[in-house]
């Protein structure tokens, strides 16, 4: 705060004649405030904003602090706040960027007239530009005003207009006067102008830091390590914690939500010995760190950086034999390396029923269905209160559960509105043996049916089709394949199309893994091209091309490519080259793409280098033809 | 002066709720909220309602708020405590920022996640390699815990 302190005094100097007089300018409306200056005459005028701003209208309300704006502060990019806040933000805060958009802002605007606009003044209506804070005022009031919120001026009025310079002056005076004192923990950190700051006797400055003395404040946060040092929030205490002290980042490993620190690193390490599972070769105890969550880990670091020890003499084996030996002897290791074994679990167990808990207990279900009723009636209260009394209706039993399911369809319009789903977790409101869920399941299981059956048709037809495909491919490559048995990697391809879908997916995520995105036959079809004979399978790749273009939507286009690409290898002549040779390129990029689909590639755009026996294949059919 | 910004937010999504989202205090302690998030249609996070926690600290507006989800949700900028990475939350915070457009940011980012600033750098690898892989997961953990 002494950094703040300085440029103020300096503003005091030039200043202070002026400022003098309109000491009761900046009474801000802050309750607690007044209860100081309720003693001073100056009481009428802050009353006055206070009640003004119970009943004031939007526009007149500083978007940042939703106060009064007495005295606006405007920026060139258009933007309005309060003189408070912006200059909280340029003075205090240290920041020339506007509150609203961030742009840094070299000089602003703060004057009397808050409909005003930026472009309004010119710099002849300037009666003082403060270049320290880039601030330049429209009247000496706003000046005053704006200017005095930094000086630290007694409350209780006994040494006048007097400006103490810095908190540690004010707080000296306010010790020696009035027995009283501010917290200096808040004057450092809190940004607020010396004017806003509390003042306290010494029981309540306790009160205040270690329990919090207003809503939303639960007083200042203390280091276990460090007798009682307190700091503003808990940002700053966490800051001090990694600075000063030591983090297990084994238990952060397990639970990271509930860290554990220790003073320093001996108190780790003695944690760590009890605990974890330390490495105890002298270089690893010196290196410090070198810990582990389980046994295992540790038998592998012994074995992978000390496998020279345990070779050599067998020390090594004695080493960790030891370990156990004193595990098994001493009652609190075990123990305790059970629990954090159990930990472990227990903390992803935990985690997992926490989760459940907070996601799976009846209040959050019943939170996340009126949350979802509410999201489907669009936010309309009326809507959402004849849900409520739906629901109660059923509750009390005054409706069965297809009343309940009718007037749901009655009442939620809208297209996104799954009503089975609100079905579903209105069930869920109810003990499982009951008759009230029983019967709201009968109409969800009900509902779910229709609900597959449609969601299943489109899918259905889509199966029978790739269905017939792959009957179609099965037997062309029956016959094939039946005359060929050479093609091995190919019977694996055949057998997954003939059987469903599914598998067709499964079959692509194997070997297709970033081009299969939606449709699946394809590339099954796309392996058995380049391995075939080459006469057989262009009549039956061109049926699925047919099919193709209708159902791959994002990633497809490339895929139908490299299949003509394909189809044209066998003629491979110049003109197609340059097709090739860009889906060459496309088909690096993506790198993970199959063998055969590169095969291909590679082959038909014969530039670049052969790998591949497929390739080689090819390029002997192209010979061949 | 953070107090009467808090209440005036209450009341404004009182008024005017964003759409797909909400918010209000637990309990009488205005600076600590809970708000939900229904997961944007064209996302696997569809169908899910998701749950925030949120913290207001005594210097808002000149400090973000404090933003975690209490739902399980697989997502890169998200991690298993439910802490957000999300550059408004942090040093791109601006004091005009309101609660209700921190949401419809966090929504957003449900719609596109940002895997060059990953929080997660095992889901944004996925989501960079496999992505179908990805959607498959979200789309699961959305079931399993949003639904």
């Amino acid at each position: 705060m002494s950094v703040h302190a300085k440029p103020k005094r300096d503003f005091r100097r030039t200043q202070g004649a002026q400022a003098a007089p309109k000491r009761d300018e900046n009474k801000g409306p802050n309750h607690w405030k007044r209860t100081f200056v309720d003693s001073q005459s100056s009481n009428a005028q802050s009353d006055g904003t206070d009640g003004i701003s119970e009943d004031l209208k939007e526009g007149e309300l500083c978007i940042i602090c939703a106060d009064h704006m007495k005295y606006a502060a405007l920026s060139p990019c258009h933007h309005v706040t309060c003189n408070k806040c912006t200059f909280r933000q340029r003075a205090l805060y240290g920041k020339k960027t506007c509150l609203v958009c961030r742009t840094d802002v070299k000089l602003v605007v703060f004057t009397a007239d808050t409909a005003a606009n930026f472009d309004d003044f010119s710099p002849s209506n300037y009666v003082e530009v403060n270049e320290s804070y880039g601030v330049a005022f429209t009247s000496s009031d706003v000046s005053s005003a704006t200017l005095r919120l930094l000086e630290f001026i007694c409350p209780y009025g006994d040494s006048g207009d007097l400006d103490y310079g810095s908190f540690k002056k004010f707080n000296a005076h306010l010790k020696s006067a009035h027995n009283k004192t501010i917290c200096m923990i808040c004057a450092q950190h809190k940004k607020a102008f010396p004017s806003e700051l509390k003042i306290y006797t010494p029981n309540q400055l306790r009160a205040h830091q270690s329990k919090g003395d207003f809503e939303g404040f639960q007083g200042h946060p203390m280091c276990g390590f460090c007798s009682g040092q307190r700091f503003y929030s808990d940002d700053e205490l966490a800051v001090h914690m990694r600075d000063r002290h030591e983090r297990c980042h084994i238990c952060d490993q397990i639970d990271s939500k509930h860290p554990q620190f220790f003073k320093d690193y001996d108190q780790l390490f003695q944690h760590f010995k009890h605990e974890h599972f330390i490495c105890t070769v002298q270089s690893c105890l010196d290196s410090k760190f070198v810990v582990f969550r389980d046994d295992l880990d540790l038998q592998a670091h012994i074995l992978r950086e000390h496998g020279s020890i345990l070779g050599s003499a067998r020390g090594g084996i004695s080493v960790s034999g030891g370990r156990r030996f004193q595990s098994q002897l001493s009652t609190f290791m075990p123990s305790s390396r059970g629990i954090g074994n159990e930990n472990q679990f227990d903390s992803s167990a935990a985690r997992e029923s926490n989760s459940t808990n907070s996601d799976n207990s009846r209040e959050v279900k019943k939170l996340r269905m009126e949350e979802r009723a509410r999201h489907y009636l669009n936010y309309s209260h009326s809507d959402f209160d004849s849900f409520l009394s739906i629901n109660e209706g059923y509750q009390k039993r005054m409706i069965t559960a297809e009343d309940v399911f009718h007037a749901y369809q009655d009442l939620f319009k809208s297209e996104e509105a799954d009503i089975v789903l609100l079905i579903y977790d209105f069930s869920e409101m109810f003990p499982e043996n009951s008759a009230a869920y029983k019967d709201l399941r009968v109409i969800y299981e009900r509902e779910q049916k229709k609900k597959d059956l449609q969601t299943n048709f489109p899918s259905l037809s889509r199966s029978n089709s790739s269905l017939l495909a792959g009957n179609v491919i099965g037997g062309s490559w029956g016959s094939s394949s039946s005359s060929k048995p050479t093609g091995k990697y190919n019977f694996p391809a055949l057998k997954k199309p003939t059987n469903s879908q599914p598998i067709f997916g499964a079959n692509n995520k194997l070997s297709y893994k970033p081009l299969h995105t939606t449709a699946s036959p394809r590339p099954v079809v796309k392996k058995t091209v380049p391995t075939g004979a080459a006469n057989y399978k262009p009549t039956y790749l061109e049926k699925n091309r047919a099919a193709s273009p209708s159902i791959p939507k994002e990633k497809f286009p490339p895929l139908p490519k490299v299949q003509t690409k394909k189809y044209r290898a066998p003629p491979l002549q110049q003109p197609n080259i340059p097709d090739p040779s860009q889906w060459s390129k496309s088909s690096l990029d993506s790198e993970s793409e199959s063998g055969d689909l590169h095969s291909n590639n590679s082959s038909s755009s014969l530039s670049s280098g052969g790998k591949k026996k497929g390739k080689q294949k090819q390029l002997l059919f192209h010979i061949g033809i | 002066m953070s107090l009467k910004r808090i209440t005036k937010e209450l009341n404004d999504l009182g008024r005017d709720p964003p759409t797909s989202c909400s918010a209000g205090p637990v309990g009488d302690d205005l600076y600590h909220w809970q708000a939900s998030i229904m997961g944007p249609p064209d996302s696997p996070y569809a169908g899910g309602v998701f749950f925030l926690s949120i913290h207001f600290p005594t210097d808002y507006p000149f400090k973000p708020p404090k933003i975690s989800f209490t739902t399980k949700i697989y997502h890169p900028n998200i991690n298993a405590n439910g802490n957000i990475c999300l550059d408004i939350l942090k040093d791109q915070w601006s004091p005009a920022l309101t609660i209700s457009k921190v949401l419809l940011s966090i929504c957003s980012l449900l719609t596109d996640a940002n895997p060059d600033d990953p929080l997660v750098p095992e889901i944004a690898h996925i989501y960079k390699t496999d992505r179908a892989k990805y959607e498959a997961t979200a789309k699961e953990w959305t079931k399993k815990y949003a639904v």
